[in-house]
């Protein structure tokens, strides 16, 4: 049996901890670009769900409008938040919680406009009997919870990602590759509507 | 604070996942329709693949009812994964609170049962019954509308104006049934004989009705077993409900 110089084992044993550290440092990096992935396709389902609601609210103005006397106060309000809220678009790549927290405000600001359209909608009961609004009304709220649905679950992946970069040493490599912690939504200001409901396993 | 206690509460409220399609929580059935709903909807998994989950239950514990539909859809699994074919109705009876009943459709589903249409269901298929503290009869109504539906057979205009077809059917056997009682009525007070002399066509009709209606039941018993689980469907807020 060949003797090793003592020299050579101490090579072999560095050259055997940095090929390790690579691949650990390739494996991270791809589960961190798996998750990024999953964050940006639930991005892209919560843009999809209010981008629903943005489509349904010219057909709802149509509709309210069309009554005599309508309050112009509360659709104009609609109309406004929704033309603002077309404004704040975020981007899948810049997931900063600046721009969630942005975005959200806008989204928000078109909900409550909305909500309170609706409450006057009460008042005119000719057009709460009519199909159109019947269906209307239907859509706007499967949107809305559409809209609850999509935002718990990018939260969720959004949290898990968060963890995997934040975790050390997965933090180091995050740190090199560049990835950066992502926004969530919070509840709702006045979120007096249902519970949070948390898709957590 | 408040709300995220109440939304702990309540997460804790979930039923567990179950290996049945029906979930009778809330014991609304009676044993024989939950086995024939429970045979029902696994024969239409088997033959479409679409899964249709009922659970009945007293109580939401604070829980908005869609919420409660699409979580339970999604932690279940509900529908095929590839397809996201599942559906969820969720009934709470009335109680000290409001009934309240909601259907819950997969990805996949929404499509084929968009929000007014389910909508539609829950208020004039459903309710209707539920008012009358028959819940077998909405479930059963609104199934009639949402199988043909589901598995792309008819559209959802197609499918009522079938349903008038069925209640026609109904109707006439409600007739009959009236006929029979008559009949037996008047038979009992001449001379107590339940079974005595020919029976009329009516009749015949009517025992055969009912003879099948037994055989199927006593079908739906035995295939407990058959359900092969839920697929890993997945909801993202599609559906309507209704209160009363």
């Amino acid at each position: 049996m060949k003797k090793l110089s003592s020299g050579l084992i101490v090579l072999i044993v560095i050259g055997a901890i940095v090929v390790i550290t690579l691949l650990w440092g390739i494996r991270t990096n791809n589960k961190m670009v798996t998750a990024e992935e999953e964050v940006s396709g639930a991005w892209a389902q919560v843009e999809n769900v209010y981008q629903r609601r943005m489509d349904l609210i010219p057909n709802l103005v149509n509709t309210v409008k069309g009554v005599a006397d309508f309050e112009r106060g509360t659709l104009e309000a609609v109309i406004d938040a929704r033309s603002k809220a077309t404004s704040v678009q975020v981007d899948a790549d810049n997931l900063s919680e600046a721009n969630i927290a942005a975005f959200q405000k806008a989204q928000d600001g078109l909900s409550s406009a909305l909500s309170r359209l609706m409450v006057t909608v009460e008042r005119y009961p000719e057009l709460k009997a009519t199909q159109n609004f019947r269906d209307l009304q239907a859509q706007l709220e499967g949107t809305e919870n559409r809209i609850t649905v999509e935002r718990n679950k990018f939260n969720e992946v959004v949290k898990a990602y968060n963890t995997m970069i934040r975790k050390f040493p997965n933090s180091i490599i995050a740190g090199i590759g560049g990835f950066e912690k992502k926004g969530y939504f919070k509840a709702s200001e006045g979120a007096d509507e249902a519970p949070e409901v948390n898709f957590e396993f | 604070m408040v709300i995220m206690l109440a939304g702990m509460f309540a997460w804790a409220s979930i039923p567990q996942k179950t290996n049945q399609l029906v979930n009778d929580y809330a014991n609304l059935f009676t044993e024989e329709q939950r086995n024939y709903l429970e045979y029902s909807l696994v024969a239409f998994d088997d033959s479409t693949s679409n899964q249709i989950l009922i659970i009945t239950t007293s109580s939401l514990d604070g829980y908005d009812i869609s919420n409660y539909a699409f979580e339970i859809g999604e932690k279940w699994g509900v529908g095929r994964a590839e397809h996201d074919n599942g559906l969820v109705i969720v009934i709470k009876p009335k109680n000290q609170t409001p009934g309240r009943a909601f259907i819950a459709t997969g990805y996949g589903l929404e499509g084929a049962l968009p929000d007014a249409v389910c909508k539609e269901i829950v208020d004039l298929e459903m309710i209707p019954h539920f008012k009358k503290n028959d819940y077998y009869g909405g479930v059963v109504a609104a199934l009639n509308i949402i199988i043909p539906v589901a598995a792309g057979e008819y559209s959802y205009q197609e499918a009522r104006n079938d349903t008038g077809g069925v209640m026609a059917l109904v109707i006439t056997l409600l007739v009959v049934a009236v006929f029979v009682v008559l009949a037996f009525g008047g038979n009992n007070s001449k001379d107590n004989n339940i079974g005595g002399g020919g029976i009329d066509p009516f009749t015949a009709i009517w025992l055969g009705s009912m003879a099948g209606r037994n055989h199927s039941g006593s079908f739906g018993s035995f295939s407990g077993g058959g359900f092969g689980g839920f697929g890993g469907g997945s909801f993202g807020g599609g559906g309507a409900g209704g209160s009363w």
